[in-house]
């Protein structure tokens, strides 16, 4: 597989396989949501975990997402000496915390059985690329030190080019093969999650959004409605009707 | 319940005191580092000069390369006067007509080709191409095409700062140590990109000048300003100190004109 099109065009083939599965999810189930809310038991019995997993997780989530719209905030923090050990080795400790909960919500997942194999198996597929992408920045984080001043300087353009739909992939191309698989890891689980019970979460939010946009636009429905009947508009239009 | 409430508060504050003293810190440390506001080209002119004389000079002049079309500029600047080049350079037909003799006899031998009347040259401007020549005109090395064996102590010790971030670069380039290390670096080195360590003796002086004209990584295409001339040269002594002290490459070195650290 060439190196373009996995960094150029293999993020928006996930971001669309994400978008494409969750629709026909949401398409396949919104006449049974009482099943979908049955479902998100046991999405959560399976991704769930323990508070520090859910932590971990959004903090690491957090982070990226820092690093990503404010590189040069992170650069400033980072100009000292102090404040960028104190930055990798925190950032360090919770992707240690976020691998052993990960152990563990695997050691429980392996050990209950599930009704439909094919769910299985894309949770596990998922699960697995959460495990890629936790231990290559890991291993990033120790074999290609202070990633959190190198990577605003040469993944968050690579990021602000693939928003610009104009992917600038040498960025990424020069970067060690952990720092690829890192990025691959990421994109692969976007792409995965429709398939897995984690879409539940989704389906049903969507679910509850459209049911919120969709509440005003039918109580103006239901207000021309009764305007309608009180007015009666057509016999002042078509008076010969009468 | 209460007393656990009283603990979280109590390490909530202790924990933003922390902060709050790292913070702190770190920004005694920044207001310490010096600010470099160098020339970009590391001499003692201004940069409009060298494209004034570049520009309205360079066709009929050369700098230490014989006549041209007109006299060699080569110690122009000792051989008249600042008053009379100032008159001559802003209208020399005005000159030549007054009698001046040196203005009718460089008329006479350079077969009654009068130079343009810069009129438009401000007193300002004239002075500095001036300047420029006095100070050595075309012949001027930029900075950081100096060889790296006539850095002073000061100069090696500021690259090894600006290679740590210990000073900040000019144009808030991030600092070499972000990706590579040297020797004894320890931790504070990346270790993203290659060790630099024996960098300069693998690319030697001229590579390495032309090297740090470019930067490893840009925000943008358009970015145009990376290292000062003040700063390269710096990093570049800095690199061949560190070199220096790699066993292997003290061998190589002995072979070479040593240029010592002081000179």
């Amino acid at each position: 597989m060439k190196p373009n099109f996995l960094f150029a065009a293999w993020p928006y083939m996930a971001l669309a396989l994400f978008c494409l599965g969750i629709a026909v999810r949401y398409l396949l189930s919104r006449k049974q949501m009482a099943a979908v809310e049955a479902e998100l038991t046991d999405a959560w019995a399976v991704f769930g975990g323990s508070k520090l997993w859910c932590i971990s997780l959004v903090l690491l989530l957090l982070g990226h997402l820092v690093g990503l719209v404010f590189p040069r905030g992170i650069l400033l923090w980072n100009g000292s000496t102090i404040r960028l050990y104190l930055l990798e080795g925190f950032a360090f400790t919770v992707g240690v915390v976020a691998l052993v909960s990960w152990a563990a919500l695997m050691w429980r997942h392996l050990e209950r059985s599930s009704d439909s194999a094919a769910a299985e198996f894309a949770d596990t597929v998922f699960l697995a690329l959460l495990f890629v992408g936790l231990v290559s920045g890991l291993l990033m984080a120790v074999l290609y030190r202070w990633g959190s001043s190198w990577g605003a300087m040469t993944l968050t353009p690579y990021a602000v080019s693939l928003l610009r739909a104009n992917p600038t992939t040498g960025f990424v191309m020069q970067m060690p093969f952990l720092v690829r698989l890192h990025i691959f890891s990421w994109f692969a689980a976007v792409a995965v999650v429709p398939l897995t019970r984690l879409a539940a979460f989704i389906v049903l939010a969507l679910h509850r959004c459209f049911g919120l946009i969709g509440r005003p636009v039918i109580a103006v429905g239901r207000a021309a409605e009764a305007w309608m009947q009180r007015h009666d508009p057509a016999a002042r239009i078509w008076p010969e009707e009468d | 319940m209460a007393r656990t409430t009283v603990y979280s508060e109590r390490l909530l504050r202790r924990a933003t005191l922390l902060l709050a003293l790292v913070t702190l810190a770190s920004g005694i440390q920044r207001a310490n580092a010096q600010d470099d506001d160098s020339n970009p080209g590391g001499g003692k002119f201004s940069p409009d000069a060298v494209a004034t004389f570049n520009k309205r000079c360079s066709a009929c002049h050369t700098y230490g390369k014989g006549i041209k079309v007109g006299p060699d500029l080569k110690g122009v600047t000792e051989r008249r006067k600042r008053e009379w080049l100032l008159r001559f350079i802003h209208g020399s037909s005005g000159v030549i007509k007054s009698g001046d003799p040196t203005a009718t006899a460089l008329f006479a031998q350079f077969k009654q080709q009068r130079m343009p009347d810069w009129t438009d040259l401000s007193e300002k401007q004239i002075n500095d191409i001036l300047d420029y020549l006095a100070g050595g005109g075309p012949d001027i090395k930029p900075l950081d095409e100096r060889n790296a064996d006539l850095a002073t102590r000061a100069e090696i010790e500021t690259g090894r700062q600006l290679f740590y971030g210990q000073t900040r670069l000019k144009h808030d380039v991030q600092p070499c140590a972000t990706c590579h290390s040297v020797q004894g670096s320890g931790l504070r080195g990346g270790s993203l990109g290659p060790n630099l360590s024996s960098v300069y003796f693998k690319y030697q002086d001229t590579a390495l000048t032309s090297f740090l004209r470019h930067p490893c990584f840009q925000w943008d295409s358009s970015a145009t300003s990376y290292l000062i001339a003040k700063e390269s040269f710096a990093l570049k002594a800095f690199l061949r100190q560190v070199a220096l002290q790699q066993p292997t490459n003290t061998a190589k070195a002995a072979g070479r004109p040593e240029g010592g650290s002081n000179r």
